[in-house]
Formats: structure tokens, sequence, C-alpha cells
């Protein structure tokens, strides 16, 4: 994996979940072969703030989390990362049933503007990453 | 019953009636009074007019005697001693005054009757008999005026005797011309018998008829000549057979009355007893100038007391009336207010039923109300159910759908080996027991609240059970890092119940405890008395959060960030129905919380 990481600036990205089983195959497809990225996961929240703030602040290009997880869910962790860099892009995976619209009802504090609804086929995932990297 | 001002009108309608009754009552009697008054006027005026003209014609009728007396006193055949036109002149005189008297007779000088106008007749004195001694002759002699006697009882009945002197003047003149006033001679005495009897019809039978009364004629020392009474003739009105007549309680002013009457004065008076009044009227009758009887008249007030009787029927006819109207008029009142007590009364009733009937509904909009309340933190927590099931249901799919097609990709790729790893299978497995449970949960919440959860009871002993849970939940957290330390001394308690709901609701407990408990110990405690067995599983983790603890056993709550919040309200059910009871507390010493549930004892059929 390690190897193509010279032809092209892969895409770095966190995976915050506590399913371990989702973090296993999302890493998995998503460092495959043909695809550009660079997968952390971790399992609580806690893990992830730890590990970054071992990186510069713009070192991840995009941070993909769950909502729903034991002691710190998913909006205190994006609340921390947005302090700590407001311009990190961060979206949500959950399979709550929910909607944007909803969403920004609940929470107009955080201004989601991408969220995957758990499951999702490991292409489809992939297609909508690459999308919100690439918005400006 | 009546309200103050109800019954005020009903005494104040009282109080009209009655007044109303008496003012009547008292016009009606006022009116009685003063026609009474007027009728006793009239028979007072009439008495005093009839006394008056009565006495009038009885001195008519008793000078006619006196002329008569007068006459032949100085008539020459009696001077002369002519007997025989003597005894025509007595004859024409009795004629005259037949009405009255019986007869007239002439005695001479000595008192022997000369001649009588009854010659002939038995009873009556003829001549030769000596009347010498009697009164009227010896009286008219001594005197030489007339003589009026007092009733006499004699054979011929009662009698008033008048008697004249009769003197001489011719032979005084003749002889003794030089003195005028030579002794005249006397000759005798003309006497007249009145009959008393005569003289009552003659007096009743000029009374005028329309008035009914007695007539009576007393002398001047109160002795009755004439009464109706004829046993009273003769008598003083002072004497005991009158007065025994008189009733005791008017006895002084009848007696006053006819003292008066005695008098020169005429007069008219009324006297009442035992609500009847009569008039006594009396007038002196005067004859010669000469004031010699009374004569009287008593008429009962029979007119006014007639007038009064119809006068009283009138008036308490027209009380009767007036006090009927006001009874009616009471009675209307009463019916009235009662009326209308009993239509407020209606309206009171009615009133409260409306108030209670808007109570009910302000009541049943309340309990609506809080039904509204209650099915909307029903839908929320039904929403937050949909949520979090949805989410429990999503969650393993992505990692089975994930493994699964990454295994489908090696199929179709041109590679022919195709690579399993055991923990893709691990992760299929275990992700698709996690939905079996969940499906098992929900079916169970199903089966509860339709009430079909069914038991299959049979003994067994709970140490096994606890055992064998115990491995299998370190076998399925075997992933969890940090796994608490659970203690566990097994004690043989022999209990009877569905194994498998049983060692759900125990699995349930466990796992909780586990969930909550990072580090520190669960303990897994049995306890058997007669009654019951309990089971405690004591945790040392963070303890039942406040916000959840009233509703612990209800669907849909949780905190933890796993599970649907279905687990102890199973527990629960499944206790129950095996009729133990299923609770928990926080431990004293503020770590963690213990939950208990006991099951009843099966010690009867322990042997």
């Amino acid at each position: 994996m390690s190897d193509n990481s010279s032809d092209i600036d892969p895409i770095k990205l966190m995976v915050v979940d506590d399913e371990r089983d989702i973090l296993r195959i999302i890493k998995r497809d998503l460092e495959a072969d043909e695809n550009p990225f660079k997968v952390d996961v971790f399992h609580s929240s806690e893990l992830a703030l730890q590990e970054f703030d071992n990186h510069p602040k713009d070192y991840y290009d995009l941070i993909l989390t769950d909502i729903r997880m034991p002691k710190m869910n998913g909006f205190e962790l994006y609340r921390r990362i947005k302090e700590k860099n407001p311009a990190m892009k961060i979206a949500f995976i959950t399979a709550f049933e929910i909607n944007r619209d909803e969403f920004n009802k609940v929470l107009p504090s955080i201004d989601v503007k991408d969220f995957i609804i758990k499951p999702i086929s490991m292409s489809d995932l992939i297609v909508k990453l690459k999308l919100i990297v690439k918005k400006p | 019953m009546f309200s103050k001002g109800n019954i005020g009108l009903l005494v104040f309608t009282a109080i009209i009636a009655i007044i109303l009754s008496v003012l009547s009552y008292q016009y009606s009697s006022l009116t009685a009074n003063k026609i009474a008054g007027i009728a006793s006027d009239d028979v007072r005026s009439n008495a005093r007019i009839e006394a008056y003209h009565l006495s009038q014609i009885l001195i008519q009728s008793i000078e006619a005697i006196t002329n008569n007396l007068k006459a032949l006193t100085n008539s020459l055949p009696v001077l002369n001693s002519e007997n025989q036109t003597v005894q025509f002149l007595l004859n024409n005189a009795q004629d005259s005054t037949n009405n009255l008297t019986n007869a007239y007779y002439l005695l001479n000088s000595s008192g022997t009757v000369i001649s009588s106008s009854n010659s002939g007749m038995e009873l009556w004195p003829q001549a030769g008999l000596d009347l010498s001694k009697t009164e009227y002759f010896l009286a008219p002699r001594n005197t030489k005026l007339p003589y009026y006697s007092t009733v006499k009882q004699s054979d011929e009945g009662a009698t008033i005797y008048v008697s004249y002197p009769i003197f001489d003047n011719r032979s005084d003149k003749l002889e003794n011309t030089v003195q005028n006033n030579t002794t005249e001679t006397f000759r005798g005495v003309i006497v007249s018998a009145i009959d008393v009897e005569k003289v009552g019809n003659f007096l009743q039978g000029k009374l005028s008829p329309e008035l009914i009364s007695n007539v009576g004629l007393m002398d001047k020392n109160g002795i009755f000549l004439y009464a109706r009474n004829e046993s009273l003739i003769g008598q003083n009105f002072l004497s005991d057979d009158f007065q025994s007549t008189i009733p005791s309680e008017i006895k002084d002013s009848y007696n006053d009355i006819l003292k008066r009457s005695l008098g020169s004065e005429s007069g008219s008076e009324d006297i009442s007893f035992n609500d009847k009044t009569s008039t006594i009227s009396y007038q002196p009758v005067a004859i010669d100038a000469k004031q010699l009887w009374t004569l009287y008249i008593g008429s009962p007030h029979t007119l006014t007391s007639d007038v009064g009787l119809l006068i009283d029927q009138q008036k308490n006819f027209s009380t009767i009336v007036v006090m009927a109207i006001g009874a009616i008029a009471i009675g209307i009142s009463f019916v009235i207010l009662s009326w209308n007590k009993s239509l407020k009364a209606s309206v009171r009733n009615r009133t409260l039923e409306l108030k209670s009937a808007n109570d009910s509904l302000t009541e049943s909009n309340r309990l609506l109300a809080a039904a509204n309340e209650q099915l909307k933190v029903h839908d929320k927590m039904q929403k937050e159910f949909i949520n979090v099931a949805a989410h429990e249901l999503r969650t393993p799919i992505m990692p089975i759908l994930g493994d699964a097609q990454y295994i489908e990709r090696q199929f179709n790729s041109e590679d022919p080996r195709i690579q399993i790893e055991r923990d893709q299978i691990s992760s299929l497995i275990r992700n698709a027991k996690r939905l079996d449970r969940l499906a098992s949960d929900i079916l169970d919440v199903t089966r509860i609240e339709s009430k079909s959860l069914r038991l299959n009871k049979e003994k067994f002993n709970l140490k096994d059970m606890i055992c064998s849970i115990l491995t299998d939940v370190k076998k399925y957290d075997s992933e969890v890092t940090k796994f608490p330390e659970i203690k566990y001394t097994p004690k043989d308690v022999i209990v009877e119940a569905d194994k498998g709901r049983l060692s759900q609701v125990l699995t349930n407990l466990l796992s909780n405890a586990v969930k909550f408990t990072e580090k520190g110990t669960i303990t897994i405690d049995t306890s058997e008395s007669d009654k019951e067995v309990i089971v405690s599983v004591r945790d040392t983790g963070t303890g039942i959060d406040p916000e959840v603890y009233q509703k612990l056993f209800s669907k849909f709550i949780t905190k933890s960030d796993r599970g649907t919040g279905l687990g102890l309200f199973i527990s629960k059910s499944i206790i129950e129905s095996h009729g133990g009871r299923i609770w928990a507390k926080n431990n004293l010493d503020g770590f963690g919380a213990t939950f208990y549930f006991s099951l009843p004892g099966s010690s009867h059929s322990e042997a």
C-alpha cells in the first residue's frame, strides 16, 4: 500500500466508528489497489482525537465519523476537531433514520454538509468520499 | 325550606289577610252598631211617642170618667135625691165609660148605697149596702176632694175606685145669703169602679200594633195598677214578688228607672240583659192637674236584635269571605313560592349537573390532554425506538454486506484464487447473530404486548445455568479489551422456570452490567428462602442514571449507545409472568447498581 503513495498523493482519511467490523471493511476496501485513499481507523473518538493531535492540523483531507458511539459521540468529535481546525472537512456516516433537513433542525450549530447513511456499499462510499474531498 | 325573602312575603301576605279580616269585621261591626243604634233610636223614640200618646188617651178616658163624676156631683137629681133620675144618670155615665168602668154608684152621707148603675146585678153593690168604712167613702168626705184609690182586689176583679164628694151649696145660699162662707152640706159620694182589666185591654188595644210592647200603670206609690202579669197588680214594685222576677244583674238599674218614672218627668231609658235591649218609656199621668199615675211602656228591641242577627250573619259572612280570600292568597303564595322554590331547586340541580358535566368535560379534556401528552411522549419514544432500531438493524448489515461483496468481487475477478479469512466469516456470523438477537427482542416485545408470551417451565439447577451464561458472555465479549471481573460462588438452587427465558433475563442483566462497568467487579449472588429465590447482579459501574430510574423497566429506555432499550422491559415481563419481581437500586457505596429478581420458591417440590 505504501508503494503507491509515491505516485499520487493519496487522500488521507480518518474513519471513526465503534463498530470494528465496519472499520475493517472500510479500511480494506478503500485502500484496495486502485483506490487513492490512505485510511486511519479508530474505534473511539478519544483515540481519534489523540491521533489528530499527532499530526499537523491539515494532515487529514477528510474525517468520516459515526454519530452514535459510547462516551464521546460523533457530534462532540466534530466540535473538538473544528475547534482545532475549522477548515477540516468532516462527514458523518450513520445508521440513523435521518435526513439532512432534520439534522440541521436538531443541531443547527453544526453545519452538516455531508452525511452518509449506513449501510452503503463500498463502491458507493468511495464515489461519495471522492466527491466530498474535491468540493471546495 | 324557603328563603328569608319568601318567608317574609308569606308573613306579609298573612298579615295583610289578617288585617283585612279584622278591618272587614270592624267595619261590619261599625255598620251593624250604627244600624242597631238607628233601630234602637227608632224603638226608643217610638216608645216615647207611644207612651205619650197612650197617656193622652188614658187621660182623656179618665177625664171622661171624672167629668161624669163631676157632672153627677153637681146634678140636681143627685142633690135632690131623685132616685129614679139618678139611677138613669148613673146608667148613662156607666154606658159612656163602659170601656173602663164597671159601675157608678151613689152613696149617701152615711156611706150607704143609694143607687148603682148596675142595680140588679148580683156582684155589684145594691141599694142599702153600707160602704161607710171604705176608703173611697171616707177620703172624699174628710178631704172634700176627689179620691183615687189604689188598686183593690175585689170580687169583681182588680178595681180602682174614683170617688167625688157631693156638697150641696144651694140650701146655704138660700138659707144664709149674708154669709158666703157657710159650711157646705155633705150629701154623699159618687163612686166609679174602674176595671183594671178593662184599662189594661184598653191601653193594650190603643197601642200601635207594630210596637211589640208591654204596657203598665203604676200609681205614685209604686204600686202596679195594671201589668201584663196579673199577679203583680196591687203589688208595690219593691215587693218581693216583683223583685224576684227581675234578673239580679239588672235589678238595680231597673229599680232606678222605675223610681225615676215615679217623678213628674217623662222619660225613656234602655236596659240591656243577655244582649237584649229594652226601652222603658214612662209618662206621668195627671188628672185634675194632679199627678196620679205613671204609664210605662216596655219595648224590647226585637227589631234591633233581628237586624243585629242579620248584620251579625252578614258580618261573619263577609269576615269569613275575607278570611277565605286571605287564606286563598296565602295558599296561592305558598304554592307559587313552593313552585318557585322547586323551580329554583331544579335550576340549581341543572346548573350543578351542567357544572359537573362541564367539570367532567374539563376532566376528560385534561385526561385527553394527558393522554395526548403521553401519546406524544410515546410517539417520541417510538420515534427514538425506530431510530435506534434502524441503527441497530443497519449497523450489522454493513459489515455483512461489505464482506460478502468483497468475496463476491473475488469470484468476478480473473484471479482464480479466492481468499477468505477467518475474520470475515466470524464477522459475518457475529453480525448475523446480532440481527437475530434484535429480531428476537422485537418479536418478544410483540409477544409481550399481545400477551402471548408462553413459558415452558421445568426444574433445573440455577447454578448450572449461571455458569453456562458466564462462559458464553466471556466468549462473546472476548474482543472487549477491558473486561470486568465476574464473581460467582456456585450454589445449588433448584428453580422451576422456563430455562430459555430465564437465561435471557440473566444474560441481559449481565451484559448490561458489563456494558456499564469498564473496570471493577460484577458479583452474581443467589439466595433462597421458603418463599422465594432471589438472584442479584451487582456491578461497580456508573450506576443508574436518575433520568431513567423511574422508567427503568419500560420500553425503549436506555442510556447506552448500544442496544434498543428493550432488554429490561422483556426481562421484567418474563420474571413477572413467572410470578416473580424484578427491581434495581444504586449501591449505597455510590459505585454501580444492583439488579434483583425473585422467583417463587420451589422448595415444596425440591425432593
